[in-house]
């Protein structure tokens, strides 16, 4: 099973906008900034809690009334993206368990 | 989830939340302490200015601030000085705007770099970071530092930046000392691959000295450096451009200040009291004795606001968008909010007639058709022509539009106060 490990980032909320503002490490260095809708913050705070994926898209399920399909996707989308802005670390279940 | 420019972000949030009076912009002023004295500089303080030290915030006042601030929804910090590495603790205030999520501007002159200070700036790494060069060649950063030594410390410091691939910028101020290198240090800068700007706007020192005006450029030689950079005279002529093509509303201010300070914007200097800007210096709140809320919607709010008590030229002039002055620097120069300083408006007006800007009489403008001061500043104009023609400056004018466009005026966010 895949985890993910957040990497010092702050979200902040102005107005109706959410930021989320990585504060340490390269990740800082970006071009460019994320600005998250009600799904992704909802994620990003849950990753306080838990890395696991699959619980997340539980979460997700129960929390917006999506399909199991559909939270699964959300979250791999999500998750994605900020892999690649260097915002988090997956964690694969035999490099997590060594 | 999207993924924004930081640029698209700025413009999307002062579009929506400059209307709400949200203070989305701070500048921290850390100390005014320096261990450099430059001639122009209008606040700088000696580094064994004792007195000045101990009135300085403490990192818990610091850590108070950053939480109202936060709540109150600034999301852009710019610390300056003096120089901020005058504090021995700077890094400590630094990581605890890093922590609340500020996006982090930091002014130095790069002297007080250290190894130390590079690496943990390249852990945590701010938004920007602006070294401001006194000179390209010793002799002349010296010369206006008056600290043998400081050039090879500055260029150390940008050195330990550049290793780090720190997003430094570079800039310069002109002066009567600098003038001659302004484009060296672009060069410079070019050379090293880091943006580069310049500014000629030199003010009176905040304890009322006049001295850094001793090496202010006089407006025609400002606007002849206008004239030797492609990119500020395209600047330049673009905002002329909206004077031409576009049905601006008339320019009217009912208010003292007329800028983004007190609306989205607010300052604090190393004593812990708020203001518009860092250049204004009276109406102050004590952040050490009151809530930022209560500075900032109260306080602040009612100096934004205040009424004009005489009718004056930049009332209602039409070129006051392109003009650098204001109420602060009305102040601090002329001691009055409301008196235009001379520095500012014929710079401005050069700049206009320059660009073939018709400008209606104003009686209250001695620069205006009809006025004293008319055919003397044409006389400038015409030799600036001179030396456009010399370094092959087209000052044509070319329509870019061919419809008239509304624009609103960035003082319209007053309205909402």
């Amino acid at each position: 099973m895949n985890t993910v490990k957040k990497l010092p980032c702050v979200m902040r909320r102005i107005a109706d906008e959410t930021l989320l503002i990585p504060i340490r490490g390269q990740a800082a260095d970006l071009d460019a900034i994320y600005v998250l809708n009600d799904t992704a913050a909802f994620l990003w705070s849950q990753l306080d809690n838990t890395g696991d994926v699959a619980t997340l898209s539980a979460l997700l399920c129960e929390a917006f009334e999506v399909s199991p399909a559909q939270a699964a996707q959300d979250v791999t989308d999500f998750l994605t993206a900020l892999e690649k802005g260097g915002i988090v670390e997956f964690r694969h279940a035999a490099s997590s368990a060594a | 989830m999207e993924s924004v420019s930081y640029a698209e972000l700025s413009r999307r949030l002062h579009e929506r939340l400059l209307a709400q009076r949200i203070p989305l912009e701070a500048t921290f002023e850390v100390s005014r302490r320096c261990p450099l004295a430059c001639r122009h500089c209008y606040n700088n303080l000696p580094m064994n200015d004792h007195a000045a030290r101990r009135r300085e915030l403490s990192l818990d006042e610091y850590r108070r601030i950053f939480d109202e601030i936060a709540e109150a929804g600034t999301l852009w910090v710019l610390f300056t000085g003096g120089e901020i590495f005058a504090r021995r603790d700077f890094l400590d205030i630094y990581t605890e705007a890093k922590r609340r999520g500020f996006l982090i501007t930091l002014f130095t002159n790069g002297t007080l770099l250290t190894p130390r200070i590079a690496d943990y700036l390249a852990e945590w790494r701010p938004f920007a970071i602006e070294i401001t060069l006194y000179g390209y060649t010793r002799e002349t950063y010296e010369r206006l530092t008056r600290v043998p030594g400081s050039y090879d410390r500055c260029h150390q410091g940008i050195r330990l930046l550049l290793e780090r691939r720190l997003p430094l910028k570079l800039k310069t101020v002109g002066t009567t000392i600098t003038r001659d290198e302004i484009f060296a240090m672009r060069d410079f800068a070019e050379s090293l691959g880091v943006p580069f700007k310049f500014d000629s706007m030199i003010n009176p020192r905040v304890d009322c000295s006049q001295s850094p005006l001793e090496v202010r450029l006089t407006p025609e030689e400002v606007v002849e450096l206008d004239l030797r950079d492609p990119r500020r005279m395209a600047e330049w002529r673009a905002l002329n451009d909206r004077y031409r093509t576009a049905a601006v509303a008339p320019y009217v201010s009912n208010t003292v200040y007329d800028c983004g300070g007190g609306v989205g914007s607010f300052a604090v200097n190393p004593y812990g009291e708020m203001s518009i800007c860092v250049l204004s210096q009276v109406d102050t709140y004590d952040l050490r004795h009151g809530s930022f809320r209560e500075g900032w919607e109260q306080f602040l709010r009612r100096v934004r606001m205040q009424p004009r008590t005489r009718p004056a030229k930049c009332t209602s002039c039409e070129i006051r968008l392109m003009c650098t002055s204001c109420a602060a620097v009305n102040e601090l120069e002329n001691g009055d909010k409301e008196a235009a300083v001379d520095f500012f408006c014929r710079t401005n007006h050069l700049r206009a007639y320059l660009l073939g800007l018709d400008l209606k009489p104003n009686p209250l403008c001695e620069y205006r058709p009809g006025s004293e001061r008319y055919e003397d500043i044409q006389a400038s104009v015409a030799a600036l022509r001179a030396r456009a023609r010399e370094l092959g400056v087209d000052l044509s004018f070319k329509p870019r539009r061919t419809l008239p466009v509304l624009q609103g005026h960035p003082t319209a966010a007053s309205q909402t106060l």
